[in-house]
């Protein structure tokens, strides 16, 4: 079977159909207003093979947006994951400093700093981005504060150390990137650009307060 | 602008949500099926798929029947729900040409191409309360249009409905042909401004004022129309309507792979052009303009309203702020809104204006005990009256 074929085919079960994406919007919208927790995915028909990191474009991304999908290691699957968000949204492919959607396969610390943020006066042209992890217990500890943390708290996420740094060296709200971690587990938690990320590193220097 | 938003009174809040509800469900009545929204209340659900942006029938229909009939809460409905929808092809820009009519009147002219097709018009039925018995009216209707049914070729009801292609010229392209018009089409053709993306201000381009219009509250558009008939010289101008018609438009999109055009299905519409009698001093005053309505659903008033606004917004330069009018207050979920949020709590603002008023007449009072003191209250002549500082800035 032929790669193109294989990505209609996969696209076929990756289409949120009727009200499959406003179900994953809300939990997407529920994990921004709750900070650093993990919240269940609903259960859609998608293909296991693909990640869930795509369910962030295949929600939200339209004929009228555009995405870029980011893999260093598997070039097989990143072709096969952009070819099945565009098969099924409609959606462009674009440069990550300028698509509206980025999903990143592989924690590579790179990206942050090559997508876009948006601007003081337009700070809703920040990049919404999903990055895929094994497991959120894993990574580096990192205190986490800010809107809906009543409490700050030390948590993984599945990121290392570098890649979490660099995400907090863009997020100078109101420009940043918002984040939405995708775990193997069928689990979602959210990084918002207005959530303050202390590497623990960093923390233990500084104190958590 | 700075609103706070309200907090506690959550119980009541959730209480009177249940409230609406659960009386919304049960009430003591038959339940409202969608088919008679759709078929019966044809104007009100074509008003509210226009004025919410979305050619959905069935949806329309619920969200008025969930709107309980209010039909801006309706469009609110209907406009929120389409924001949540995906885009997923580009239309294949509709030809007004192709549009199949149901009803077709060209009321400057009577000799014109094609027919004129008055249709399923309230224009001409006399403004009296039916009181009559409707049982035996029903009967009688169901037998006329089963009569008709076997012979359709004698029925003036039925003769009065769709006409066919080809379809008819329209009384602009006489006026084309005469040299009776001014000629404003453009070549360039820019991608119309899609307005649910971009915020609209004054100076933005015709596509944009168009579709405000066309998604603009009727009762809006026909008050700010019934405000601004006027021409350059403001006196009330007679406008003339060269085409108003309400019929069947197809929508066409690209297939994907192979390119062609498919036809996805028909949305009706109103469409209306009003020819404008030129006579402004800059003005081409041999010839006439035209001004273009478009709107969804079967809205005469909008689409003569809108058509005139166009053509009145052409021809006033955006000289006096027809157009901020046209772009900024006709949207009624705009407006709406706007007015509805003054039932929320506005506690904090309305005491901090409280205190803003108390403040002034504490500063009031000292000064008038500091005048007193320092200045014996003078005889007052008009010319001190005029030099006269300012209570607040009275310094001692």
């Amino acid at each position: 079977m032929s790669a193109a074929i294989d990505a209609i085919r996969l696209a076929s079960t990756a289409r949120l159909q009727g009200s499959a994406s406003t179900v994953v919007f809300r939990v997407l919208l529920e994990a921004l207003a709750r900070p650093g927790r993990p919240l269940e995915l609903p259960e859609l028909a998608m293909d296991p093979r693909l990640p869930n990191a795509l369910l962030l474009p295949l929600a939200l991304a339209d004929l009228g947006t555009s995405f870029w999908v980011h893999g260093l290691y598997d070039e097989r699957e990143r072709k096969l994951a952009a070819d099945v968000v565009r098969e099924a949204t409609g959606a462009r492919l674009a440069a990550p400093n300028v698509a509206t959607f980025v999903v990143c396969l592989d924690g590579d610390p790179s990206v942050p700093s090559r997508v876009r943020i948006g601007s003081e006066l337009a700070p809703e042209a920040g990049v919404k981005m999903a990055v895929q992890v094994e497991n959120f217990a894993t990574g580096a500890p990192i205190s986490i504060t800010g809107p809906g943390i009543a409490e700050a708290f030390i948590t993984t996420v599945g990121l290392d150390r570098a890649f979490l740094k660099a995400l907090r060296n863009r997020n100078q709200p109101p420009v940043g990137i918002d984040t939405w971690v995708f775990d193997r587990h069928h689990r979602v938690l959210a990084l918002p650009r207005s959530t303050r990320i202390g590497v623990v590193d960093d923390v233990a220097r500084e104190g958590v307060n | 602008m700075g609103y706070v938003a309200a907090r506690g009174g959550t119980e009541a809040i959730a209480a009177a949500e249940e409230l609406v509800r659960r009386s919304r469900l049960n009430a003591d009545a038959s339940w409202l099926e969608l088919d008679q929204l759709t078929e019966r209340l044809r104007y009100l659900n074509d008003r509210v798929m226009g004025e919410g942006g979305l050619w959905a029938p069935q949806l329309a229909a619920r969200a008025i029947r969930q709107a309980e009939g209010d039909v801006i809460e309706a469009a609110h409905l209907l406009r929120a729900h389409r924001s949540t929808l995906p885009r997923l092809c580009e239309l294949i820009p509709a030809d007004a040409d192709e549009l199949r009519p149901l009803r077709r009147i060209v009321p400057a002219f009577r000799e014109v191409p094609g027919p004129q097709l008055l249709g399923r018009t309230l224009d001409y039925t006399g403004r009296l309360l039916d009181l009559g018995d409707e049982d035996q009216a029903r009967a009688a209707a169901a037998a006329a249009t089963a009569a008709a049914a076997r012979h359709p070729e004698d029925d003036p009801a039925e003769n009065a409905g769709a006409t066919e292609p080809p379809f008819p010229e329209r009384l602009l392209d006489v006026l084309r042909r005469t040299d009776l018009a001014v000629d404003r089409r453009r070549d360039d053709d820019p991608e119309p401004t899609d307005i649910s993306q971009v915020a609209v201000r004054p100076g933005i381009g015709r596509s944009a004022v168009l579709s405000v219009m066309a998604r603009a509250e009727t009762g809006a558009l026909v008050n700010l129309w019934y405000r601004n008939i006027l021409g350059p010289d403001n006196h009330l101008h007679e406008v003339t309507l060269g085409e108003v018609r309400h019929g069947e438009l197809p929508i066409r999109v690209r297939h994907p792979r192979t390119g062609n055009p498919v036809l996805l299905g028909h949305l009706r519409a109103t469409e209306v052009e009003a020819i404008e009698d030129l006579d402004g001093a800059d003005e081409d005053r041999t010839r006439f303009d035209v001004g273009y309505g478009l709107v969804a659903g079967h809205n005469e008033r909008k689409a003569i309203a809108m058509a005139n606004l166009d053509i009145a917004l052409h021809r006033d330069h955006s000289d006096s702020g027809l157009e901020q009018s046209v772009l900024m207050t006709t949207d009624g979920l705009d407006a709406s809104g706007f007015l509805e949020h003054l039932k929320l709590p506005h506690y904090v603002t309305f005491r901090s204006m409280i205190e803003r008023k108390q403040a002034m007449r504490t500063d009031r009072a000292r000064n008038e005990r500091k005048g007193r003191r320092h200045h014996p209250a003078p005889v007052v002549t008009p010319a001190a009256e005029q030099a006269a500082v300012p209570a607040g800035e009275v310094t001692p």
